[in-house]
């Protein structure tokens, strides 16, 4: 059956080099935002890139309908990981996210996002019409539903995030009557009190200070205001690799992990991180346009879900850095530092690619 | 084929794909429109915003950090040091180093009289109050034995260093401690004052004494550092910019130290006051009043119990009784007599009045102090036998107006303008000021007492060294000043800018008049013969002040309860030709002035003598090291 469709596609070479390119400036404000902190960090992120490009081979080799055969298997895999991590996880700031392999340490939750939209992918593309039943949809709120809960427990809020707009996404783009998402969107609004208590008081108080940063300077909000000013005093051209105060001395929270695009906005300014939104921008349409060129349901909603995911990742953790939105422990997608997340997003592009490349028209 | 062509397949598929590829618009469309949107933010903060975020973000990295000015010391005229400032050091804890904090405060209380848990307590309670890169002091001022224990076990102090601070020393301790005066922090009243243009909360300033009087040019000008610090406000790098501090100016005053130690040395225990000035330029050689106080109880900050000790104490140590105190002058008022009668005209030198031991004058017997009396005096035997007699009938002919005039031309009734602290005016009496004070009007018989210094008559000691160094003069007043007055031309002849006088000179006749009686005083059977110094012309006046009746008819004063006994003056100036030093001693309850201040007075002469005459020249006093003493030992 694969066999039946030679790859006619075109490589997406724009896709390839847009990710490229943010994996290297991700790995070049690494280097800068641990300047004076030796550089372990960037070796190890070194090894990590070495790492997805061998996933990324492999991920692109085989075709992608071999990857979505073995899609529930990979989910439930993961769904182990995310438990043997509640037993045995490394705490690190109150949560259980880590698994350690000896000196290799990786985050169940990163790979739980990829597996999760793989399933839901074939899951949908398998499905017959374009009415949406409330079996199938009850379908995609288990798959989504069990590593969100798993997540939840460790507790790590943030990291669920991703998991709502990906099945958004693909419940929307199963059919799902503008009626009932005009309801969604109702309800939703209508359970914000509803969901605000079941919140930590932490994450109420993340909120509040963002509403009002005003409310604690030196605590949570005081993060928010010193990204802020990183940002801002970045200025046109940023004040230079290695150059820029809020960053070396400290008042970036991670700057190196979730705060990685202050540093970009302030090391190389407007440029900079205009460039760095474009480059994503590339991404993500690239993402789209192998959906649409996709030659069945499963491409499609292969493109959508890695899009949707990254996207809504990026869109997060930007927001927090601008301001806009409380604080959520959320890594930016290619450039953050952290092994799990880098193998797994390119791992994720190398699905697009391996669509893109099986299509039926260029 | 007449199904409707909705219903084929293909149109099926053909308006789902159309819907699909409507919703993945949508969704694309979210993308761009944030992503944009993110676009267009991040040019409003980093293009239209910059500037703002740059000055937060410059604000976050410069902190400025105060470089105190160490302050001036203060130096007598030959350059010896009257007031340094010394190295003071604290044991301090870092909080960002520090590890072990129960082995640390075990450690610490063996040298630091605590026990581990009052050293606790006192962390907490301090750190509360600093930020965290700010280390938290243990213990202030500690001696060198505790710094050598803690050096000696750094390697289990971890985070424990050692402060060093100058703080003020005061070489003398109680030596002069109103001539010299202390420092204390200024106060919050201070600092609103705006006296005071970069003052900050802990800073230093004069309180009293010299320390007052240099106050701004001791204090030196603050400087500052601008250092890089990080989120917690680490010191991380050293910015260009930043102005070093201006040190205080080291300050050379009137003081003659060697004269000052043997003026508070021989005062013993008596309580009194003193001043020794020269008489040509007004510069105070020495100056103390008693009891007094260690100056260097005020550098440990201000003390609760030792401040109400002081202050509660009946000897009054705080009270500088040079300036700040009036006495009767006694019988040393009898040269305001002599002048206001020679220049009235009313008598010559050798006019004489028959002293029979007492006179009636308005109805009532006054008494000399002799009380078989003088026989006939002139104006000289007076003086030198210090007649009242005489001075009755002489006060009789002048007329309280005229002494009260000769008297304020003398300096007395105003004050001198010292300059360190207040100064009382003293009193000189008249008509006027009895009706206004007491409403009622002069009685002739109130001038009699005041004739030879008693009643309603008070001056204080400065305002008599002063009024000496106007008779060993032509009669005008100098002013007197704690600042050394240098001349390129030499004492001899100083420009009359340095050296301002106030008044009419006198007569030559009548200053000569007085002065040969002084120095009969001295050097003749006269009442201050323990003052005679050899070689040295010394003039004088003795002078007792009755402090209550008793004492009338008491042939040694030694049966007097000490608080009973009269207060003793010795007045004068040195030498009888040119004199150069002019000078008062007062002694509260000193008995008679010959016996016991004129003594004091010849200490400190002879302290003089022997350095202005039997070396060849005064000792040019080599500059001292003094300035910032910390600075070499800053490296520790």
């Amino acid at each position: 059956m694969v066999l039946q469709a030679p790859p006619r596609g075109r490589f997406d070479w724009a896709l390839l080099g847009a990710m490229t390119a943010l994996v290297t400036l991700g790995l070049v404000m690494l280097h800068s935002a641990t300047l004076y902190e030796g550089h372990e960090p960037f070796r190890k992120q070194l090894y990590s890139c070495a790492a997805a490009l061998v996933v990324l081979i492999v991920v692109v080799a085989i075709p992608y309908h071999f990857w979505a055969n073995l899609a529930l298997p990979i989910w439930l895999g993961s769904l182990v990981l995310l438990c043997i991590v509640l037993v045995a996880g490394t705490e690190v700031r109150g949560s259980n996210s880590w698994l350690s392999f000896g000196p290799v340490r990786f985050q169940p939750a990163e790979a739980a996002k990829f597996t999760t939209a793989l399933l839901l992918s074939g899951f949908a593309a398998s499905r017959q019409g374009f009415v949406l039943t409330f079996r199938t949809l009850a379908g995609m709120c288990l798959i989504v539903g069990a590593p969100v809960a798993l997540i939840l427990l460790q507790p790590d809020l943030g990291s669920t995030l991703p998991f709502f707009p990906l099945l958004a996404a693909v419940v929307f783009l199963s059919g799902l009557r503008w009626k009932v998402v005009v309801a969604v969107i109702l309800l939703g609004i209508l359970a914000i009190p509803v969901f605000w208590s079941v919140l930590k008081p932490y994450q109420r108080e993340r909120v509040m200070t963002f509403i009002n940063p005003g409310l604690d300077p030196k605590g949570i909000g005081w993060q928010v205001l010193q990204s802020r000013i990183a940002v801002g005093s970045g200025g046109l051209l940023g004040k230079g690799l290695g150059g820029g105060s809020q960053a070396q001395l400290n008042f970036l929270p991670d700057r190196h992990t979730d705060f990685i695009f202050s540093v970009v906005a302030e090391e190389i300014g407007f440029a900079g991180a205009a460039s760095a939104l474009l480059l994503y921008g590339i991404l993500l349409y690239g993402c789209v346009a192998s959906a649409r060129a996709a030659r069945d349901r499963l491409g499609l909603f292969v493109c959508i879900t890695v899009a949707t995911l990254l996207g809504s990742q990026i869109i997060i953790n930007i927001g927090v850095i601008l301001g806009l939105m409380p604080t959520a422990g959320i890594p930016l997608p290619l450039m953050s530092y952290g092994g799990s997340s880098l193998v797994t997003s390119v791992g994720a592009l190398g699905l697009v690619l391996n669509v893109r490349m099986r299509c039926l028209v260029n | 084929m007449t199904q409707d062509f909705r219903h084929t397949k293909d149109y099926q598929e053909y308006t789902e794909e159309q819907t699909l590829s409507t919703r993945i618009t949508l969704l694309s469309g979210i993308f761009a429109f944030v992503l944009g949107g993110y676009i267009l933010c991040l040019w409003y903060l980093q293009v239209i915003e910059t500037d703002r975020y740059r000055t937060m973000a410059e604000d976050n990295r410069v902190r400025y950090v105060d470089l105190p000015a160490p302050r001036g010391a203060i130096l007598d005229r030959n350059g010896q040091v009257i007031v340094r400032n010394r190295l003071a050091f604290s044991i301090m804890v870092d909080r960002e180093k520090a590890t072990d904090y129960r082995k640390t405060f075990s450690i610490l209380s063996k040298c630091l009289g605590h026990t581990p848990e009052e050293l606790a307590a006192l962390y907490h309670r301090e750190s509360g109050r600093r930020f965290r890169y700010e280390p938290v002091v243990l213990a202030e001022d500690v001696d060198l034995g505790t710094v050598a224990f803690v050096e000696a076990r750094r390697s289990e102090l971890q985070g424990v260093s050692i402060g060093v601070d100058d703080k003020r020393f005061y070489e003398g301790g109680a030596t002069g401690a109103h001539l010299v005066g202390y420092v204390g922090e200024m106060s919050t009243a201070d600092l609103a004052s705006g006296r005071f243009a970069d003052a900050r909360q802990g800073d230093v300033i004069g309180r009293a004494g010299l320390e007052k009087y240099f106050d701004s040019e001791l204090r030196g000008r603050r400087g500052y550092r601008e250092v890089v610090v990080n989120s917690v406000g680490r010191e991380v790098g050293e910015v260009a910019g930043g102005v070093p501090p201006v040190p205080g100016a080291n300050i050379r005053s009137s003081i003659d130290l060697d004269m000052q130690r043997q003026l508070d040395r021989s005062f013993a225990t008596h309580a009194g006051a003193a001043v020794f000035l020269d008489a040509r330029t007004g510069e105070v050689l020495a100056l103390t009043s008693r009891p007094g106080f260690d100056s260097n109880l005020f550098v440990k900050g201000f003390n609760r119990t030792v401040w109400r000790t002081l202050v509660g104490d009946p000897g009054h140590p705080l009270q500088n009784r040079v300036t700040q105190s009036a006495y009767s002058p006694g019988s040393t008022f009898k040269m305001v007599m002599a002048a206001a009668a020679l220049d009235a005209g009313i008598i010559n030198e050798s006019t004489t009045f028959f002293c029979p031991g007492q006179a009636e004058f308005y109805g009532r017997v006054f008494a000399c102090h002799e009380k078989a009396g003088h026989g006939n005096v002139t104006l000289r035997d007076a003086l030198i036998k210090s007649c009242d007699v005489y001075f009755y009938n002489v006060g009789k002919k002048l007329g309280i107006e005229r002494i009260g005039a000769m008297a304020r031309r003398l300096g007395l009734g105003s004050p001198t303008g010292l300059g360190i602290g207040t100064e009382e005016a003293g009193l000189v009496p008249d008509d006027a000021w009895k009706r206004r004070v007491q409403h009622d009007r002069w009685y002739p018989s109130e001038t009699i007492s005041v004739s030879i210094g008693q009643g309603p008559i008070l001056v204080t000691p400065i305002q008599q060294a002063v009024l000496e160094a106007a008779l060993a003069g032509d009669g005008r007043l100098i002013s007197p000043t704690l600042r050394r007055i240098e001349s390129a031309h030499g004492m001899s002849d100083l420009p009359a800018s340095l050296v301002p006088k106030r008044g009419d000179p006198l007569e030559p006749r009548i200053l000569t008049a007085i002065r040969r009686a002084m120095w009969g005083v001295v050097h003749e059977a006269g009442t201050g013969t323990r003052a005679r110094i050899p070689g040295f012309d010394i003039c004088g006046k003795t002078g007792t002040v009755q402090v209550v009746a008793a004492s009338v008819g008491v042939k040694n004063e030694l049966e007097l309860a000490p608080e009973q006994r009269d207060h003793a003056w010795f007045v004068g100036f040195a030498p009888l030709d040119n004199p150069e030093v002019a000078f008062a001693v007062f002694v509260e309850h000193g008995g008679h002035g010959g016996d016991v201040a004129a003594p004091i007075a010849k200490d400190v002469l002879q302290t003089y003598y022997d350095k202005s005459r039997k070396v060849p020249a005064l000792p040019q006093g080599k500059e001292v090291a003094v300035g910032p003493a910390s600075a070499a030992a800053r490296a520790f």
